[in-house]
């Protein structure tokens, strides 16, 4: 991986910037691309696709592509993913045309409502036959949104799963972690954004850099092969002579990564450096076995690093990871016919292209796990404790012995029941 | 003839700061004379985290030990603990010169720097390394191996090292007290020193010391130190959860632990409510059985750990002494029990030897270590006497003192 006498050169960028191309779908998404282009100087290459002509209107992307003319009159979906998906299926020919020549599209959407939910699966069966990987970042409603929309977002992952590499997911539920109890509502979504905006801007860094040790898509391709189809994100940044903790710390706290359980389930896992000239090698191991505590011991862990020279002083951390859909609980009954449900109008609509028995749902089965997670009482205990269990400890050096930290109460570590 | 002389232990712990000072008479027994004890601040899981504030629990103890003992103390010997203690068993070899093959001095002296010779991390330094066996031409059971013939001479040693910067913390808290260090030495052959007598060593013993911050463990096996080392788990830990268990104060969870709880493989499942006399608690009683849970765990936990690290099934049939609980947290209701359930040798919790002097002063299983320090220097000095210049240059103690 490394030739010696080509260290000091690096290698090329994976994948060129121009190469990328980042589509913001629906009302969330275009929003979401406002932003994007605010941080990244405007360098990134836009899209926008929405079926209300209005929102496209006000949208800063260069490539605009209203879809449903037919469909919607030019307005929005109104909240109907049937109506979201047949406005894709209109315009399928113009979503190819604007993916036509990128390498890595990322595929941003809030979930839950009309044109995203629709459209989204759609969007990225275009953009993988114009030859692209497709990334997909987006958003699920909150739970007090109700039934239909969270209905439609599930769906619409399970669908956009089949073509997209990996879907990172941001359950706008997490929002209120991200900031003080007594955030606004602007706060709050602002700070959701730049959480979204970092993952994308990077995941564009990890394989646009150039880079000591690149991650190709190719690679990235094949972790996710086969995994679920929703995969669990970190990223930190430090600086000083703790980045490597401050680096470390911040990526596991990730809102999209929740709550580092996945971790420690036996999967693939991605972890990237990027930094100035003078990261060190002692840092990158200090980064591994920091996170090797929390990864399964069984773990595959595939490691980059890329230099940025621009940003000297700065760690950055960033950790994707997916668990194998094998390992998966089985999906209970009532799980099971929901999606059937999806399955029959999916066939209808998604073109026919995938098989209608798809032994793997890997995001409804997610859902299935996570929701008997909330409800089980004995997994309860699963929650991650480290942080808030070790009480009095909680500023010192853990006492690591045998792979557990031993300042969190036994009979924690051992789920003994108290009551 | 028997000099009067001052020792002078140190142990500064994580929740106590233990001072003994003992003297040897004319009649060349040594007496303890005074002891000072003072809350320990600035100590956590046994290391230094704030020099200052050790430093002041440090005068206090070293006052009130000065007033009882009525003697000014200048010198003292410290206990060190802490995770960064690591320790191995390494033999040493030597090749006897051609020239005469009776063992001298000279040649004990290159098999422990033959033992020495192992890379240890940078910054790390020996604290001590102890004679376990010595073999001359392969034959083993040498005690003394001094004008033996032989042509090879090899030596198993018990090596303990310790960060020096964590070292240098404690002599810089003693600096800042205004006193100097003697000689620094592992808390836990300290404590062993108190708690054992010499035939208790030959027979074999596991001492176990239960401070608030640390369990450090000491194995004896034939009258030498076989394995020792220190786990970063103490009696704080069990107040941490309790506290988060039965979510009550760190107040009252060491009320608790230190009165109520039980720690016996039975009393799980005992009954009732302990009534917290505080109004400024809402609860107001908690469930024994579930204080007695959480403790239970933690401390079974804690044997289990130091059961697999010592291999102690092993060991067993060779450990005719049985277990010695001894520090402050040994002082726990039911922990002997749990012990001898754990490691299935008989178990019991011990308070330093007696020694001539007001036993009221040290007589509990907390003052062991300072007491062992005390002895420890005591059996140092002696043995300094004796020795020759060689090696009272190289100060090496460890092998002076066999085992212990």
């Amino acid at each position: 991986m490394i030739n010696y006498g080509l260290v000091a050169q690096l290698s090329k960028p994976v994948v060129p910037v121009s190469s990328c191309r980042i589509v913001g779908l629906g009302g969330a998404g275009v929003a979401f691309l406002e932003r994007l282009d605010r941080e990244s100087g405007g360098i990134m290459d836009l899209v926008a696709i929405h079926t209300s002509a209005q929102a496209l209107h006000r949208s800063c992307a260069v490539v605009k592509v209203q879809i449903g003319r037919e469909a919607t009159k030019g307005l929005g979906a109104g909240g109907d993913a049937g109506l979201g998906r047949a406005a894709g299926q209109e315009s399928a020919d113009d979503i190819r045309a604007a993916c036509e020549g990128a390498e890595l599209v990322i595929l941003c959407a809030g979930l839950g409502g009309g044109t995203a939910s629709g459209a989204a699966p759609l969007v990225a069966q275009q953009a993988k036959a114009a030859g692209a990987m497709v990334i997909g970042l987006v958003t699920l409603p909150f739970a007090g949104e109700g039934g239909k929309r969270k209905e439609q977002a599930e769906e619409a992952l399970v669908r956009l799963g089949r073509h997209c590499v990996t879907v990172l997911c941001f359950e706008n539920d997490r929002m209120s972690e991200l900031g003080s109890t007594d955030a606004t509502v602007r706060e709050a979504f602002t700070a959701a954004e730049a959480t979204l905006s970092r993952a994308v801007r990077s995941v564009l860094r990890m394989v646009g850099l150039p880079a000591i040790m690149p991650v190709g898509l190719d690679e990235l391709w094949q972790m996710f092969r086969g995994a679920e189809a929703r995969c669990q994100f970190g990223y930190g940044s430090g600086t000083g002579p703790d980045r490597v903790i401050e680096a470390v710390e911040q990526a596991l706290q990730d809102p999209l990564l929740d709550d580092g359980t996945i971790l420690s389930e036996p999967g693939d896992v991605l972890v990237h450096l990027t930094a100035g000239e003078n990261l060190r090698l002692a840092e990158v191991q200090s980064v591994l076995l920091h996170l090797s505590r929390h990864f399964a011991p069984s773990s595959q862990v595939l490691l980059g690093v890329s230099e940025d020279p621009a940003n000297a002083g700065a760690l950055e951390v960033v950790i994707m990871a997916a668990t194998k859909s094998g390992v998966m609980p089985a999906v209970d009954e009532e799980e099971e016919s929901s999606v059937d449900r999806t399955e029959t109008t999916a066939t209808i609509d998604d073109d026919g292209s995938e098989p209608e028995k798809q032994p793997a749902k890997p995001a409804a089965k997610r859902g299935a796990k996570s929701a008997a997670k909330r409800e089980g009482g004995a997994t309860q205990v699963e929650l991650p404790f480290e942080q808030t269990m070790r009480g009095r400890f909680k500023d010192l050096d853990p006492t690591m012995v045998e792979g557990q930290d031993l300042d969190v109460p036994t009979y924690i570590r051992m789920r003994l029941r108290l009551k | 003839m028997a000099r009067q002389k001052l020792h002078v232990g140190l142990e500064i712990g994580t929740t106590k700061v233990a001072v003994v000072i003992a003297e040897t008479g004319s009649d060349g027994l040594l007496r303890i004379i005074g002891a000072g004890e003072a809350v320990s601040r600035g100590v956590r899981k046994g290391e230094i985290v704030d020099i200052g504030k050790v430093a002041l629990c440090l005068t206090d103890a070293v006052a009130e030990a000065e007033e009882k003992a009525d003697r000014e103390i200048k010198d003292v010997v410290l206990s060190v603990t802490g995770s960064h203690i690591d320790t191995l068993n390494r033999r040493g070899v030597v090749l006897i010169a051609e020239d005469r093959n009776e063992i001298d001095e000279e040649d004990l002296y290159a098999v422990e720097q033959s033992a020495l010779d192992v890379s240890i991390p940078a910054g790390n330094a020996f604290l001590h390394t102890m004679i376990q066996h010595y073999y001359v031409d392969g034959q083993k059971g040498v005690d003394s191996p001094i004008g033996m013939l032989g042509r090879k001479l090899e030596a198993e040693f018990h090596m303990v090292h310790g960060q020096k910067a964590r070292i240098h913390n404690l002599t810089r808290c003693i600096a800042e007290a205004n006193l100097g260090a003697n000689n620094v030495v592992m808390s836990v052959v300290a404590s062993a020193q108190a708690v054992l007598d010499p035939s208790e060593k030959a027979m074999g013993a596991l001492v176990i010391d239960l401070g608030g911050g640390t369990t450090d463990y000491i194995l004896c096996l034939d009258g030498r130190v076989r394995q020792s080392g220190v786990l970063a788990v103490g009696g704080d830990h069990l107040t941490n959860d309790i506290s988060i268990g039965l979510r009550v104060t760190t107040k009252w969870a060491e009320k608790l632990k230190t009165e109520e709880a039980d720690v016996a493989p039975g009393a799980t499942a005992a009954r009732g409510m302990i009534t917290m006399d505080d109004p400024t608690y809402a609860g107001g009683q908690v469930e024994r059985r579930i204080l007695n849970i959480v403790t239970e765990a933690r401390v079974r936990e804690i044997f289990t750990i130091l059961r697999r690290r010592l291999n102690f099934e092993r060991h067993a049939p060779f450990v005719g002494a049985g277990v010695f609980l001894t520090g402050g947290t040994a002082e726990l209701k039911g922990i002997a029990a749990l012990a001898s359930d754990v490691f299935g040798v008989p178990a019991r919790v011990a308070k330093p030897r007696p020694l001539p002097g007001p036993s009221a002063l040290f007589e509990s299983p907390r003052f062991s270590t300072a007491v062992g320090l005390v002895l420890y220097s005591e059996a140092a000095h002696a043995a300094l006497d004796e020795i020759s210049i060689f090696d009272r240059l190289r100060n090496k103690l460890g092998r002076i003192l066999p085992g212990l």
